[in-house]
């Protein structure tokens, strides 16, 4: 499966948010999205699935160009988890991850037994099961996020869409859920675009990586070759050190903001 | 804890046996909410009665009152009451907030309005007579629904907040134009007026049933058609688009579904406050926010907790009063119940 994004624009009345991005995506691999607050990331995630209707360009997941799909088809082919994971009404957890089957549904068809065991799967599969009886208000912050990827891959999804799954999550949550990422890529084949802050887990899990500057793409290429000192110095205005220590992979030292 | 697939089946079956219990129990309610509000009135009639007089065994006096006293007001107390609360619950899946009721929209104001108009100048009242008012308060529920969703509208689309908002605006404004006809109207015409925003049934006959059963109708299977989409917009509504809801077009049938729900009721029983805020809570604290159960269930409650006050409203004092008062008499604590207790949802 090919995921490719031709020359798109996005725009507010007021701001350029995007310009002219162009990258392609395949299955199996994991694309971090790196770059500072407000530089366009999850502008980008939401111009993919068409949440933000992209001003120009167009993208396309295997030559179909997702403006062209219906709003089920979208759901089909690319699961979002969102940074937002909210609820005003006690949901089960159950009853959430649930929801995602619609987009597999027709109008009137009830849920049958082979939704219940791909709801179980999913459950199973993001580390979630435990909790399927319980209502979603009652789950700390990393135990919402484990359902919401739950929902998101009982939409039998070929992309998955995350934007700072690790945000607010404690260090050793974050493995977790890294890890669980990862194996969702290898064993499940999926193409993982992930929206992140976190360099060092970027450096240690993304296959490759986008960074994105004032909406552009400054640099983009296999994780080792992309992440360099100058960088991390003209994205993010740091110092930073990157080696390969033989325990861990790629890791990133932040040494602190960068001294002129 | 869940650790195994039979677990799962196990909590369904669970889930699946409250549901049906609470099913079955709401319909013995309604039958004797049915029971007691045929039964008792200026007169008391015994069940047996009544049921003779049902299946038409009756004798003559006992089967006038209640089949064509009785039975009509029965059937619009339960219309409305399965409109208001039906339209109540998805105006709080729909506005994500617990606190949301049908007069958010400002349709209840605009049909006040529009039975105002025709109660003071008589308008409609050539051609359609003795139903002009309740035609003109469904002519003004949509004129308002339409009002509202204008003024919503951007070159973006339209945010949820931008119509509640704009619904509190456009129910203002029609108040305040109720008040002013209020207060250049003589007495005959304030006393009507006053009584009809009270909201009442003691005015309904079979034709005010008629009136409003199949706008009423058409509004509840619409909504009952979209039970999986507002699941999924009431946990919200960028979560839905992505789980691929067509969220314009379901916000759009919630909308006018509900404004059929309140233009009906309106329409024969004036204003009724509450019901729309306390039976979805009711539900939803009993068997939790799943549409798929919450929408028969709160149908079936609206019906019987209208039947109940308007049994209160027949039998607790000399005199016949309007439902539109008791049910605003146990309301308004209710709303304070909820003001303190969930906080957080309501400014979420």
């Amino acid at each position: 499966m090919e995921l490719k994004i031709d020359d798109v624009c996005f725009s507010y009345p007021s701001k350029e948010v995007l310009k002219n991005i162009t990258f392609e995506a395949h299955s199996g691999e994991i694309l971090g999205i790196i770059g500072q607050n407000g530089c366009g990331k999850t502008t980008l995630l939401k111009c993919l699935n068409t949440t933000l209707s992209a001003t120009d360009g167009c993208i396309t997941i295997d030559g179909q160009d997702v403006l062209s799909m219906t709003k089920k088809k979208i759901a089909q082919e690319m699961g979002f988890v969102t940074q937002t994971t909210s609820t005003t009404f006690p949901f089960t957890v159950f009853e959430t991850v649930m929801m995602g089957r619609y987009s597999r549904k027709q109008t009137l068809e009830g849920e049958s037994s082979d939704d219940v065991r791909i709801v179980y799967d999913a459950l199973k599969d993001a580390g979630a099961l435990e909790f399927a009886d319980r209502d979603i208000d009652e789950l700390s912050g990393g135990e919402r996020r484990r359902v919401m990827i739950a929902r998101a891959l009982v939409q039998e999804p070929r992309i998955l869409l995350l934007d700072e799954p690790t945000l607010h999550l404690d260090i050793n949550h974050q493995f977790d859920l890294m890890d669980l990422i990862s194996d969702l890529a290898k064993n499940k084949s999926l193409l993982i675009v992930l929206v992140t802050h976190d360099l060092i887990l970027a450096a240690r899990y993304c296959d490759r990586v986008i960074a994105v500057e004032h909406g552009e793409i400054v640099a983009m290429g296999e994780t080792g070759d992309t992440l360099t000192p100058d960088l991390m110095r003209q994205v993010f205005d740091i110092d930073a050190e990157i080696s390969i220590d033989p325990r861990v992979g790629l890791n990133v030292t932040i040494l602190g903001k960068h001294k002129r | 804890m869940i650790t195994t697939y039979e677990d799962i089946e196990e909590f369904r079956k669970k889930s699946r046996r409250k549901s049906i219990l609470s099913i079955s129990m709401t319909l013995v309610l309604l039958v004797i909410s049915f029971m007691l509000c045929m039964c008792i009135g200026n007169y008391t009639i015994s069940p047996q009665e009544v049921l003779e007089a049902l299946i038409g065994k009756g004798d003559a006096g006992s089967s006038t009152i209640i089949l064509e006293v009785r039975l009509p007001r029965v059937l619009c107390a339960m219309l409305v009451g399965a409109a208001l609360s039906i339209a109540g619950l998805t105006m709080q899946s729909l506005f994500k907030n617990p606190m949301a009721s049908p007069s958010v929209l400002g349709i209840s104001s605009g049909a006040s309005f529009g039975a105002s108009l025709a109660i003071s100048f008589g308008l409609g009242s050539t051609i359609l007579g003795s139903y002009s008012t309740p035609f003109m308060a469904f002519v003004m529920c949509f004129i308002t629904m339409g009002l509202v969703y204008l003024i919503a509208r951007t070159r973006y689309g339209i945010a949820t907040v931008t119509l509640l908002l704009a619904g509190v605006a456009v129910g203002a404004f029609f108040n305040g134009l109720v008040s002013m006809m209020q207060y250049i109207a003589d007495e005959d015409t304030l006393a009507a007026i006053v009584y009809w925003t009270m909201g009442s049934f003691n005015k309904c006959t079979f034709d005010s049933f008629w009136i409003s059963v199949v706008p009423i109708a058409i509004g509840i299977v619409s909504l009952c058609l979209i039970h999986r989409e507002l699941n999924m917009i009431s946990a919200g509504e960028e979560q839905a688009a992505n789980m691929g809801v067509n969220v314009k077009t379901v916000r759009m049938i919630a909308i006018v579904g509900t404004s059929l729900c309140v233009a009906g009721a309106t329409a024969i029983a004036g204003t009724i406050g509450f019901v729309g805020l306390i039976i979805p809570h009711v539900f939803r604290m009993i068997i939790g926010p799943n549409h798929k159960l919450l929408i028969p269930l709160c149908v079936m409650g609206g019906a019987v907790f209208l039947l109940l006050m308007d049994t209160l409203a027949k039998a607790a004092f000399s005199m016949s009063f309007p439902v539109g008062i008791f049910t605003a008499l146990l309301g308004a604590p209710f709303f304070i119940y909820i003001l303190k207790t969930r906080k957080k949802e309501i400014w979420e």
